[in-house]
């Protein structure tokens, strides 16, 4: 009922024209400057009146025009006093602001609320909207790297859209998916921001400890980043245009065999197997170097943004609205990603009694997807590039794909890779929608009542269709797919705050919450098409129909949540939180979990014998305990339930109903995860140098797993709580102003160490990850009690018997010692891949108009298994294209026992060993950016700033890895809707690009 | 205003949340309220053909492996090692290993119907047919298992929940035994008649029963369940006069054919289709959706060279030419001359929609487990046993098969020669259904017969290893109880 009372568009609309319409009758112009050094202030705000305003330019300039009854000018800035300056008649007004020492700390949003950051007892780091976009992103995930201390971004696969994992101290769990929760505006969102331009951002707030997330509850074991997006500013009418383009290629390409030199492996695998040669002599000779099949898949890709972003607003309604583009091509051929957004909010105090603000995000994203990652033996694009024999053209004569399994050695699944990049339709549009609108009720001089209503909403369709011209779809196959899942929210938090006295501050936050998700999905399917034209249009064209597809899933989670924050003599300060969470995933027994949490802060700086130290500005310590959950399975997993089993009986399909492959666990319970955080924040010199640290230690209990079972029951596994999980870790950030003069220099940098560790499993049982693809169709990651989650598990090698083939170590056996025979017994722990520690480096030199900012980026210790040479070094196996390397083989000739590769043969037979195991350490220059401002306010072309830049990303690349880029982890992340422990593989990842950018920014 | 806004929220929320987090599946059934009436058995017995039917068992990999185990192929691309008969590798161990989960699979579903239909309320001998139709899946699942991994663990109950996830490998008599007193049952329950094309029989329990007793050398009960078979005159051979026409039997047109005893059927349909005919085929030759050229013959093997032109089953099993689009001639190519034909359908929709059913029991295996039964119980070919074998080669030469035809019909064998002979038959009437490799084990001839194709033999690949899954999760099953070599 309240809800229909509101209509949120009309105002934004109604604004945008009257703030434009300010009648001019005097212009005043000047510079706003820091006080103390003399630097310029931009985006210092300059009020004429309520309805007349501006901001300064990035050198600090302004320009007002104002009125006759406009006799004062208000001066302000995040951090500084406000000034009130009279007139006079003056037609230039310079300003030096000074820093408000009670408002030096910048206002951060944690949970149910906001708090300055020097009242804040938990661990948090923010990201800035310029460390944002410091380098095109496609989403806040992909934004974030690097930013933040303890998080870690993993970029699954390079394709654009593709998923991106983000892992805040480490992973918690086995089978929920180790995201955080992402809270938009207040709004806890479903999945991942995906549908938002990081230009639309004003701040992040990435929560760590428990403290910070207990508030969240079930959702909160993962971290919580809580997303602000941009507001207006009273006064203030700006129209921002920000723009770039720029190319995108491969980082570096695989060094394969030649034509002839593949046409020799071949025939010395024939040879070797007593068949006779594949090629003749002369074919040999006349082979030269033949196709390189990477050129034929790799392009060089235009990727571009473009975001115009309308603000401003009175004394009491202030509103930002913007559209945006983004598009990204990839460089595989064919695939690439496109996304439209609208976005406005507006808050507005409707009388001293209601505040109500209203926001809205509209998306529209369109992926068009070739298959890469995870392939095998030339069934991916990536895969079949590889494969492709170079003795044969892409083309053939007649202009038509090359028939690229005609060898008697060629893998039967493999496909021509520009035609299955080309011939192949995989488009998934999604349109989203977020809409949150709170009604804010001053009741009472200390008592607020904020109610809120949300409507998350997606709605996605996956267009297939697969030309009768790829040898897996002869009469052409096609599919859609729609999905659509709404997500409805609303919170009910009462907010006291009483004023006590000046050593005394409490705040009293509680509520409740209702959320439920609800999905629905369609699928249909045909094959057999006359021709490939219609593509998958017209379904019903195909002569043999599927089996249509449906389903309908459903959450609900409802909370009970309350906060205490107590402020003694602004020195000592205390936060408790409490919320009770009952979801509906759970067995009967278990359906509500409790999740609470207490911390301290003690302000030491804020001490007599501090306060007037010289050299120490800000100390404070922090301590904090909490309990956070996390939900972890799907919907239905405690319930006995009974999927359709389609036969064929006579020539008709006949349904029968029977359980899947998991087995229900009625006794299925929350994983909550305990965490301690002690944490030390310095500022030294007036705040030019900032150190935080932060020690955690993180023990998640009744661990879920999807644990496999002895197939010998029917059923390949089962959901269980299974265990323990330790994760403790070291957080450091350092920012630094080095140089304020004229020639500024500033850096930042974070590293973060976590480790990881089972503590325990069900019966002490491993458990495993994704079992991989041809010719390691075995599980490689394995959580094992004692060692770090995921660890790679498979036999060591020593060298080559008098065969040529792999000799591998007999570890063990039966009884525990060696028995002379290679068996399961014998594998063991052969790779990590947990790093040791994550960094970034920002670095900003700032002269005049120029700008040059360097970002570094890295990963330390961290292994990748790269299963791609289980195809390329793997003696011809499959007839596939090796890399040259493997010209180092052992030979009849050339006997040595120590050569890196085996024989080459069909029988040389290659097991999961340390052979695929390498080093994914990295270092990279993620980004290089030189900007300079145009001084265009003497231009009078409408112009308050702009500026220009060119950058680089990806452009340097330090690591031993041997493949595209050690960047990937293919089996991580969501699999298929799954989440996945089975990170650090390498499964023809879709490489990450290097990306040359040019872009401008323009302020009206 | 102000303040009743808010408490009315209050109420709303409070007021909606009861029964909120109670959670009702509204896309799938629950176990517990079903198996409840007939149509809920009948379901039930449906799901048991579902894991046997999918590509990773019958569909394609099952008859892909035991095809190009036989001494007449050889397996390409990734299924040459296991024609190299040194021991799986870690590819084709994963296949056997999909296999073992989908015989289980099944078996577990048959567990559920023989556990659960008995109480539903319904026909009671419909009731008891579906009982021994699980019965009979079951014992068919076992049988398979005990011949690839000797003795497996006997699950006899459904599994609901991980209390009974220990069970120790049983022993190879055990399973017989079990197998045997399963198909007894199913022998007696099951009906003459299926409901549908496709559905298990009393004639079909009455056949695989027959195997199981001539897998054991049990002489005489295999004899005489095959000869129970026969004489109840169900089933005859279908009549054949030009290769072709045995596409009344094996073609992707066909529901059903006289000779027909159980197969699992498919149907032109994505997903639904018999995958294995890509596996056969080169795309080429239009004989298939797809051509992965797995199962390769050889047309200078003593095999080919030895198979009588006459035979019409040589010219329909075989192929080393094609006729193109354009109607040309287009030998297949060098280094893989000879493919095998048996199923084949050129207007498949795509790779895995191909009609052809797979069969798993037909007339001639009765006829053939009868020639070679009586011979060996009786020290000698009987003149039943040579004119149950002759009725196959008479209808493989195109001749009316009750018909004794003196150019045709064997006679004067030695016990031996007549054994020879069977086998012999056997091969060339149940080329690519899967049967080769059996008849070899359970012959203790293996290891001469490879080796007379010039391949020295591993012993190692008698046995498929127990995998991986259950030695790590079965606490019944350690690595010493794995099979030798893996």
């Amino acid at each position: 009922m309240k809800l229909k009372r509101c209509n949120g568009l009309i105002p934004i609309t109604l604004l945008l024209f009257s703030s434009f319409s300010v009648l001019a009758q005097n212009t005043i112009s000047g510079t706003v400057t820091d006080a103390e050094t003399g630097q310029p202030l931009p985006g210092a705000t300059v009020l004429a009146s309520a309805n007349n305003g501006t901001t300064t330019d990035f050198d600090g300039n302004y320009t007002i025009q104002i009125t006759a009854e406009e006799t004062t000018l208000t001066f302000s800035y995040v951090g500084y006093a406000p000034q009130e300056v009279a007139v006079d008649g003056r037609t230039t007004i310079n300003v030096q602001l000074t820093l408000d020492s009670s408002q030096l700390d910048e206002v951060v949003v944690i949970g149910y609320g906001a708090v300055k950051k020097s009242d804040f007892t938990g661990s948090l780091s923010s990201v800035k909207p310029e460390e944002l976009t410091a380098l095109p992103a496609i989403n806040v995930n992909q934004a974030l790297t690097g930013r933040a201390a303890g998080v870690q971004i993993i970029q699954n696969s390079g394709a654009p859209g593709a998923n991106i994992s983000v892992r805040i101290r480490g992973g918690n769990s086995l089978l929920g998916n180790n995201e955080p929760l992402y809270v938009v505006d207040g709004f806890p969102i479903n999945g991942n921001p995906s549908y938002i331009n990081p230009n639309d951002i004003e701040s992040i707030e990435v929560l760590k400890d428990a403290s910070a997330t207990a508030i969240y509850g079930s959702r909160g074991a993962n971290g919580v980043v809580m997303i602000t997006t941009k507001t207006g500013k009273a006064g203030v009418s700006r129209i921002e245009f920000e723009t770039y383009i720029g190319f995108q290629e491969t980082r570096k390409r695989i060094d394969l065999l030649n034509a002839r030199e593949f046409a020799e492996i071949a025939n010395e695998r024939a040879a070797n197997d007593g068949q006779s040669p594949f090629f003749t002599d002369g074919e040999v000779a006349s082979f030269g170097e033949g196709t390189d099949w990477q050129d034929a898949i790799f392009r060089t890709a235009p990727i571009q943004n473009h975001v115009l972003t309308f603000s401003g607003g009175s004394e009491n309604t202030q509103y930002s609205v913007s559209a945006s583009l983004f598009d990204q091509e990839g460089i595989v051929i064919n695939s690439g990603f496109e996304r439209y957004t609208i976005r406005g909010n507006i808050n507005s105090r409707l009388n001293n009694w209601l505040d109500l603000s209203f926001s809205t995000i509209l998306s529209r994203s369109d992926q068009q997807a070739v298959f890469t990652d995870n392939g095998q033996r030339g069934n991916s694009v990536l895969s079949a590039a590889l494969i492709a024999p170079p003795v044969l053209p892409v083309f053939d004569a007649d202009g038509n794909y090359t028939d690229v399994t005609q060898f008697p050695f060629s893998p039967g699944v493999a496909e021509h890779p520009v035609a299955l990049a080309r011939e192949r339709r995989d488009d998934t549009q999604i349109n989203d929608v977020l809409v949150n609108l709170a009604l804010d009720f001053h009741l009472t001089k200390d008592l607020d009542f904020k109610v809120s209503a949300g409507v998350e909403s997606r709605d996605s369709r996956r267009d297939f269709y697969s030309s009768s011209l790829l040898n897996a779809t002869p009469g052409g196959s096609a599919q859609i797919n729609t999905n659509r899942n709404t997500v409805l929210l609303n919170e009910n938090i009462l907010t006291y705050s009483p004023e006590i006295n000046e050593n005394n501050a409490l705040t009293v936050t509680g509520g409740f919450s209702y959320q439920k998700s609800r999905s629905v999905g369609l699928g249909a399917s045909a094959a057999d098409f006359v021709n490939d034209i219609l593509l998958n249009n017209n379904l019903e064209a195909g002569n043999t129909p599927g089996i249509p597809t449906s389903f309908v899933s459903e959450w609900t989670l409802l909370s009970g949540l309350g906060r205490i924050n107590y402020d003694l003599m602004g020195k000592y300060l205390f936060t408790a939180s409490f919320r009770a969470d009952g979801s509906s995933r759970f067995g009967a027994d278990n359906k509500w979990g409790y999740f609470p949490s207490a911390a301290f802060a003690w302000r030491i700086s804020q001490e007599d014998f501090l306060k007037e130290s010289a050299s120490i500005s800000d100390l404070k310590l922090r301590l904090s305990w909490g309990q956070t959950g996390s939900t972890a399975v799907s919907p239905f997993q405690t319930l006995n339930i009974l999927g359709p089993a389609t036969i064929v009986l006579n020539d008709e399909f006949f349904v029968g109903f029977a359980p899947g492959s998991n087995l229900p666990n009625p006794d299925l319970k929350w994983e909550t995860t305990t965490q301690y955080n002690f944490g030390i924040d310095l500022g030294l010199f007036t705040n030019r140098l900032r150190l935080t640290a932060d020690y955690y230690n993180k023990t998640t209990e009744d661990l879920l797993s999807i644990v496999p079972v002895p197939s010998s029951l029917g059923f390949t596994a089962v959901t269980q709580n299974v265990g323990e999980i330790e994760n403790k870790g070291l957080e450091f950030t350092i920012g630094a102003d080095i140089l304020t003069g004229s020639f500024k220099w500033d850096i930042s940098a974070n590293l973060a160490a976590n480790r990881t560790k089972v503590n325990s499993l069900a019966n002490g049982s491993d458990v495993f990850g994704s079992v991989l693809s041809n010719p390691l169709q075995t599980s490689i990651n394995i959580v094992r009690e004692g060692e770090p989650v995921g660890v790679f598990f498979g036999f060591l090698e020593d060298g080559l018997d008098d065969n040529g083939q792999i000799i591998y170590q007999d570890l063990s056996g039966p009884d525990g010692v060696p028995d002379g025979e290679i068996t399961l017994d014998d594998k063991t722990i052969i790779g990590d891949p947990n790093p040791d520690f994550i960094y970034g480096l920002n670095s900003n030199f700032s002269y005049k108009g120029f700008d040059l900012n360097l970002f570094i980026q890295g990963v330390q210790g961290v292994d990748i298994f790269n299963f791609n040479a289980s195809q390329h070094a793997n003696s011809f196996n499959f007839g596939g294209n090796q890399i040259d390397d493997i010209l180092n083989r052992w030979t009849s000739a050339n006997p040595n026992p120590n050569a890196p590769y085996p024989q080459v043969s069909v029988n040389t037979n290659f097991r999961e060993s340390d052979r695929f195991v390498e080093d994914g350490s990295f270092l990279r220059l993620k980004n290089i950016r030189l900007a300079y401002k145009i001084p265009v306010q003497n231009l009078n072309i409408g112009l308050t700033n702009a500026q220009v830049y060119v950058s680089g990303q990806n452009l340097i690349t330090i690591t031993d890895y041997s493949w595209f880029d050690p960047e990937v982890s293919t089996r991580g992340g969501i699999q298929n809707g799954t989440p996945s422990f089975s990170q650090g593989i390498d499964q023809f990842g879709y490489p990450v690009a290097k990306t040359y950018t040019l872009g401008f920014r323009f302020g009206f | 205003m102000k303040t009743v806004i808010p408490i009315l929220s209050l109420f709303l929320v409070l007021s909606s949340c009861d029964n909120a987090l109670e959670e009702v599946p509204e896309d799938l059934l629950s176990v517990q309220n079903f198996y409840t009436n007939e149509a809920d058995a009948l379901a039930a017995v449906y799901a048991m053909y579902e894991p046997m039917r999918a590509n990773n068992y019958y569909g394609a990999r099952y008859p892909g492996h035991f095809e190009v185990l036989a001494d007449y192929a050889n397996g390409r691309g990734s299924y040459a090692p296991v024609s190299e008969y040194q021991g799986l590798n870690t590819v084709n161990i994963g296949r056997t290993d999909n296999m073992w989960a989908l015989m289980y699979q099944a078996i577990n579903r048959a567990n559920t119907v023989i556990g659960r239909v008995p109480d539903i309320d319904m026909d009671s001998q419909l009731r008891d047919a579906l009982v021994a139709e699980a019965h009979f899946i079951r014992a068919f699942n076992y049988f398979n298992l005990v011949r690839n991994w000797g003795g497996v663990p006997l699950r006899i109950n459904e599994v609901t929940d991980v209390s009974t996830i220990g069970a120790p490998r049983a022993s190879e008599q055990e399973i017989y035994d079990f197998i045997v007193s399963d198909l007894q049952i199913a022998e007696n329950d099951l009906p003459a008649q299926p409901t549908e094309s496709g559905r298990a029989t009393s004639w079909a329990a009455k056949t695989l029963l027959a195997y199981v007793y001539l897998t054991l050398e049990n002489w005489t009960n295999a004899a005489s369940k095959a000869k129970e078979v026969i004489d109840g005159g169900a089933f005859s051979l279908v009549q054949v006069s030009q290769p072709d026409d045995f596409n009344t039997i094996f073609g992707p047109e066909i529901i059903s054919s006289s000779e027909e005893i159980l197969s699992l059927k498919y149907t032109r349909i994505d997903d639904q289709g018999l995958f294995f005919v890509s596996f056969m085929h080169n795309a080429a030759a239009g004989f298939s959706a797809a051509g992965f050229r797995v199962t390769l013959g050889d047309p200078n093997s003593s095999f080919i060279q030895n198979w009588d032109n006459q035979d019409l089953r040589k010219d329909f099993n075989t192929y080393t030419s094609y006729v193109d689009g354009d109607g040309n001639v287009v030998e297949l190519p060098e280094n893989e001359p000879l493919l095998f034909r048996k199923f084949s359908d050129g207007a498949a929709p795509t790779s895995d929609g191909h009609g052809n059913d797979y069969p798993l029991l037909r007339y001639p295996d009765v006829l053939l487990i009868f020639a070679e039964a009586a011979s060996e119980a009786n020290n000698g070919p009987t003149s039943e046993a040579y004119e149950a074998i002759n009725q196959v080669r008479r209808r493989a030469y195109g001749l009316d098969p009750m018909a004794p035809d003196a150019g045709v019909d064997l006679a004067g064998l030695s016990a031996v020669a007549f054994k020879d002979a069977v086998l012999l038959e056997r091969a060339h009437e149940f080329i690519m259904e899967s049967k080769r490799w059996y008849d070899l084990k359970r012959t203790g001839r293996v290891q001469d017969v490879i080796e007379a194709t010039g391949k020295s033999f591993s012993s190692i690949h008698l046995l498929a290893p127990i995998p991986e899954a259950e030695i790590q999760n079965n606490p019944e099953i350690g690595v010493e109880d794995q099979n030798p070599g893996y």
